[in-house]
């Protein structure tokens, strides 16, 4: 499956650890070198999409699942098929990327 | 909050509710966060790409979020079984969201009754465009000041008041002691109004002028002229000095091809020349309503367009309009104040000429003072009228929308069980209401719009040509839309609310529809309101009917059949008096010869033409009625045919005759009613007696003939002299002919324009028409009011038809049960039928009662238009009564028959 770049990016923020909604923002932007500014409503948007499909959950502070929170922060975490999916997601990536560099190495010729 | 979180919080509101609810904080301080990341004063580039990149974020979140509520609520438990209650939410787009289904679900309940949208949408089309024409009548002439002209409400207008009556005009003596004496006035401008032949190409064109003080265009300010200049002070003073002409935007462009060099240039007024010194501004068309001037002259030339007449130095002949502006700072009652202070001493200084005059400072409007009352009374009335049409029509909808809404009763009840908001359910039936009102609405303000365009005001056959602007303007078009969306409220709401306070309980629990019972009587009250509102205004409709049948009967004293006339003035032509003479005689010798023409005369005036000249006469026999032996009276100047041409009776005594010249005895023929009144029960025939006062020339009278209407068919008849033409001469005159019947006046009226031509091609030609038109003149209100009158009462009646058939019907269906066991119990279809029609009348009689002393109100009120009809006219009382009555019961019949056929056992079985 050929998931959104919003949501990898999102995903791979919260695999670093459970992470509100500013945190993850910041944490994507971090890790694309500052390339991808997830604008909120994108970034809320996404994490609603990916709680409706199960990939991640509520968390509290710590980390104890706890749907519908009313705390000032709602806690992502990863839930272990969004674990999967995003694993599944690195490898298309890696692999991808193996085959491009082989073919820009070979000059184009297959 | 800063301007930006506040723009990015109302752009939120994009997002559905759920959504807002859970990510609305987190959004929020996400977008401060990033604000604040941006620092405190980011160039304009970049915090523009930032808010820009910010909504764009957010326009693109819309659908996906939408998506998901829609989905949230197939699933989750809050999902409602009344779609109107998906749209409780706030903010303007859910209001829009909920408005456009709102219309889109009365729009397909409309497609499913067509034949109730057309008529609903004509009748609001007729009521509202009705109203909104007459509306900007009352606009144009009493509510708008003429355009380019400067603060209106600093001018005043100027009249004199003496022994209760009102007239307008002034003499130039006058008019300077009030520019001398009435400080309060900065400037004082008198005008008079007068015809002038311009000679284009050799042909001589009609044009209207206003003769002026020089400071008119300063008094009544308007822009700087277009070209050239306005007159100049020195301009006012010396007769016969300044040949000089100011010409309207119209005449240049239309006389003249807007040439730009027009200044300068001599124009060729009632063969003088003149030199155009400016043009005036385009919007400026004078200050006077319908009279709109094609050039303005200085007052100085009167005497040269009027054979040296000199009226400026007279203190007793009132000629002059005037008009003041009033200094800053001075008030209506410090201008009249001054006005009384001279009025007392011009008293006591010309104790004969204005002894009991006074002079009245009046607020300026473009309808003189002297018209503001009947033309606003007129116009008053025909508005109340229209208004009850449209009353009429609302008053019949919001039945028929109650009829829907009891219709729906159960419907309604089980969704206000389930939940459903009244306000939401109020909002659906009145959003189909003022759908139809909107539609009605715009037709009619369109219809108004074109039926304007439609009336031939520059046709009407005045003396003078009239142009009327009526175009709508942006306070026409609001009061339409207003009236619009008042009444499609105030009519909508009511029943809407009516049909929402159902007892549930009672419609749920079975059979009878027993809820509403305020609602019927609410209805059966409109339509008795309608009854009493159609019978006022067919009333009206038939009162105006009447008159102008009487107006048909009317003897207005001569018979304007197969009669056509032309109407010259010789002094704009260059003539003097003897070569006048001659003309005059060539055009009754040239007209006499034709074969058409059965015989020809010539007048100063004609009856019914709003212009009969008035003078004193003097006998030492009427110093027994009068002190000073001195009496009023209208008249004439004709030749010897002139009574045999208009078909005016000759009672007593002879015609003039061609021996009645210059040199033999002076002659008069004096009307029936100048007889009765001033030589009651003695022989007219040899009386002598002598014109203006005891000095003046003598005449004898020789002929008695019939009455003639002077202005209007409603005026009551006159004392009145005719003098033969031969002994007094007028340079203008009417030529009058009357034509072999079935001459036809497609025919008559360029046969005597082509001879009259023939005579002297230079000849302006200022009206030829026939006098048939001419006269109708005079019946002007009442025709227009019957015209108007008449369709709209057709139209009330049948709608108030609709509305006892409505509910007759509907009473039959609710009562069906009760009808059903009457039946069975032996009740004969007879006692049935009466049990309705009773019904009917019941709530018809309120109606009838309270229209009645309605409408005869509204006789009283238009009595002066009735032509002597009182407002218990027996026929067209009695034709309204036997219409309306003839209507409540067609309506009550057909429902009443079903009644009668009601199955006894059927309806019983029901229960």
């Amino acid at each position: 499956m050929a998931l959104k770049k919003h949501w990898f990016h999102i995903l791979l923020a919260l695999a670093q650890g459970p992470a509100h909604g500013a945190e993850v923002r910041r944490r994507v932007r971090k890790n694309t070198g500052g390339s991808l500014e997830v604008y909120p409503a994108m970034l809320y948007g996404s994490l609603e999409d990916l709680l409706e499909r199960g990939l991640i959950r509520e968390v509290d502070e710590k980390g104890v699942r706890s749907p519908g929170a009313t705390a000032r922060y709602r806690y992502h975490d990863l839930t272990s098929e969004g674990r999967a999916v995003l694993g599944a997601e690195a490898e298309e990536y890696r692999t991808m990327s193996d085959i491009a560099r082989g073919l820009l190495a070979s000059g184009g010729e297959t | 909050m800063s301007p930006g979180g506040r723009y990015y919080a109302r752009l939120l509101h994009l997002l559905p509710r759920d959504f807002r609810a859970r990510r609305g904080a987190d959004l929020m301080s996400a977008f401060q966060e990033m604000r604040v990341d941006l620092g405190p004063q980011p160039p304009f580039l970049r915090l523009s790409g930032f808010y820009f990149g910010l909504t764009l974020d957010l326009l693109r979140r819309v659908r996906p979020e939408r998506a998901r509520a829609r989905r949230g609520e197939w699933s989750g438990p809050r999902s409602s079984p009344d779609p109107s209650r998906r749209f409780r939410g706030r903010g303007p787009k859910r209001l829009l969201d909920t408005l456009a289904t709102d219309v889109r679900l009365a729009c397909r309940s409309l497609a499913k009754r067509p034949l109730f949208l057309v008529v609903a949408t004509l009748s609001l089309t007729l009521g509202i465009g009705v109203n909104t024409a007459i509306f900007s009548l009352v606009d144009t002439a009493l509510l708008r000041s003429p355009s380019g002209i400067g603060d209106p409400s600093r001018l005043v207008e100027l009249t004199q008041a003496a022994d209760g009556r009102g007239f307008e005009t002034f003499s130039y003596p006058d008019v300077l002691d009030i520019r001398r004496e009435v400080t309060p006035l900065r400037q004082v401008s008198a005008m008079d109004l007068q015809p002038l032949s311009l000679i284009r190409d050799g042909e001589g064109v009609a044009v209207l002028s206003f003769l002026v003080s020089a400071n008119y265009f300063q008094t009544v300010e308007t822009g700087p002229p277009l070209l050239g200049r306005y007159f100049l002070p020195n301009e006012d003073v010396g007769a016969d000095q300044h040949f000089v002409v100011v010409l309207s935007h119209r005449l240049w462009q239309e006389q003249f091809g807007e040439d730009p060099g027009i200044v300068g240039r001599t124009v060729e007024l009632n063969r003088h020349s003149f030199t155009v010194v400016g043009v005036a501004p385009a919007d400026f068309k004078g200050h006077l309503l319908a009279y709109e001037p094609d050039l303005f002259l200085p007052l100085m030339q009167f005497p040269v367009l009027n054979q040296g007449v000199n009226r400026l130095e007279s203190r007793r002949s009132g000629w002059l309009l005037v008009w003041g502006r009033m200094e800053e700072g001075a008030t209506i009652e410090e201008t009249q104040a001054a006005l009384s202070a001279l009025s007392g001493r011009l008293a006591q200084d010309f104790p004969e000429s204005h002894g009991r005059r006074r002079l009245l400072a009046n607020r300026f409007s473009a309808v003189p003072a002297v018209f503001r009352a009947p033309v606003a009374g007129f116009l008053g009335a025909l508005w109340a009228l229209v208004f009850l049409v449209l009353l009429i029509t609302c008053s019949n909808l919001a039945g028929v929308t109650m009829a829907r809404a009891q219709e729906r009763e159960r419907e309604i009840a089980i969704r206000l069980s389930l939940g459903s908001g009244r306000l939401a359910l109020t909002r659906q039936l009145m959003v189909e209401v003022l759908l139809v009102f909107v539609l009605g609405g715009t037709l009619g303000i369109l219809a108004a719009r074109w039926g304007l365009g439609l009336i031939p005001f520059a046709d009407l056959p005045a003396p003078i040509p009239l142009h009327l602007d009526l175009t709508p303007d942006a306070r026409v078009l609001s009061f339409g839309l207003g009236l619009t969306l008042l009444t499609g409220i105030a009519f909508g709401l009511f029943p809407a609310l009516q049909a929402t306070r159902v007892g549930v309980a009672s419609v749920l629990k079975g059979g009878a529809l027993g809820g509403g019972r305020g609602a019927g009587r609410l209805r059966r009250g409109l339509v008795s309101a309608q009854i009493g509102l159609s019978l006022v205004l067919v009333l009206s409709a038939g009162l105006f009917l009447r008159s102008l049948q009487r107006a048909g009967e009317i003897d207005v004293g001569f018979d304007p059949e197969d009669v056509y006339l032309a109407r010259l003035d010789l002094s704009m032509e260059g003539y003097t008096e003897e070569e006048g003479r001659e003309l005059q005689g060539r055009i009754l010798e040239t007209l006499t010869g034709d074969g058409w023409v059965e015989s020809v005369a010539l007048s100063a005036d004609l009856p019914m033409d709003m212009g009969m000249r008035r003078t004193v006469f003097y006998s030492d026999e009427w110093r027994s009625m009068e002190e000073d032996g001195i009496v009023g009276a209208q008249f004439d100047v004709v030749s010897p045919d002139y009574f045999r041409t208009l078909g005016i009776r000759l009672y007593e005594g002879r015609h003039f005759r061609d021996s009645d010249g210059l040199d033999a005895e002076g002659v008069a023929i004096a009307s029936e009613t100048f007889v009765r009144r001033f030589w009651p029960d003695q022989d007219p025939l040899g009386k002598v007696f002598q014109l203006y006062d005891a000095e003046g020339p003598s005449v004898r009278v020789v002929g008695v003939v019939a009455d003639v209407k002077p202005a209007l068919v409603t005026d009551a008849a006159t004392p009145f002299l005719y003098f033969p033409m031969a002994q007094l001469y007028r340079s203008a005159f009417y030529v009058s002919l009357r034509a072999t019947p079935g001459t036809g006046t497609s025919s008559a009226v360029p046969a005597l324009r082509r001879r009259l031509l023939e005579i002297d091609p230079k000849l302006t030609l200022h009206l030829v028409s026939g006098m048939a038109s001419y006269t109708q003149a005079g019946i002007l209100p009442q025709r227009a009011a019957a015209w108007i009158t008449t369709p709209l009462a057709f139209l009330a009646l049948i709608l108030s038809g609709v509305g006892v058939y409505g509910v007759v019907a509907q009473a039959v269906v609710r009562r069906r049960k009760e009808i059903g066991i009457r039946m069975a119990l032996g009740a004969e279809g007879r006692s049935v039928f009466s049990l309705v029609l009773t019904g009917a009348c019941r709530m018809a009689l309120p109606g009838l009662v309270l229209g009645g002393i309605g409408a005869v109100a509204l006789a009283m009120v238009l009595r002066s238009f009735l032509l002597g009809l009182g407002p218990w006219d027996p026929a067209a009382f009695a034709g309204v009564m036997a219409a309306i009555s003839g209507i409540v019961l067609v309506a009550t019949f057909v429902p009443a028959r079903q009644a009668i056929r009601v199955d006894a056992a059927e309806t019983l079985r029901g229960e």
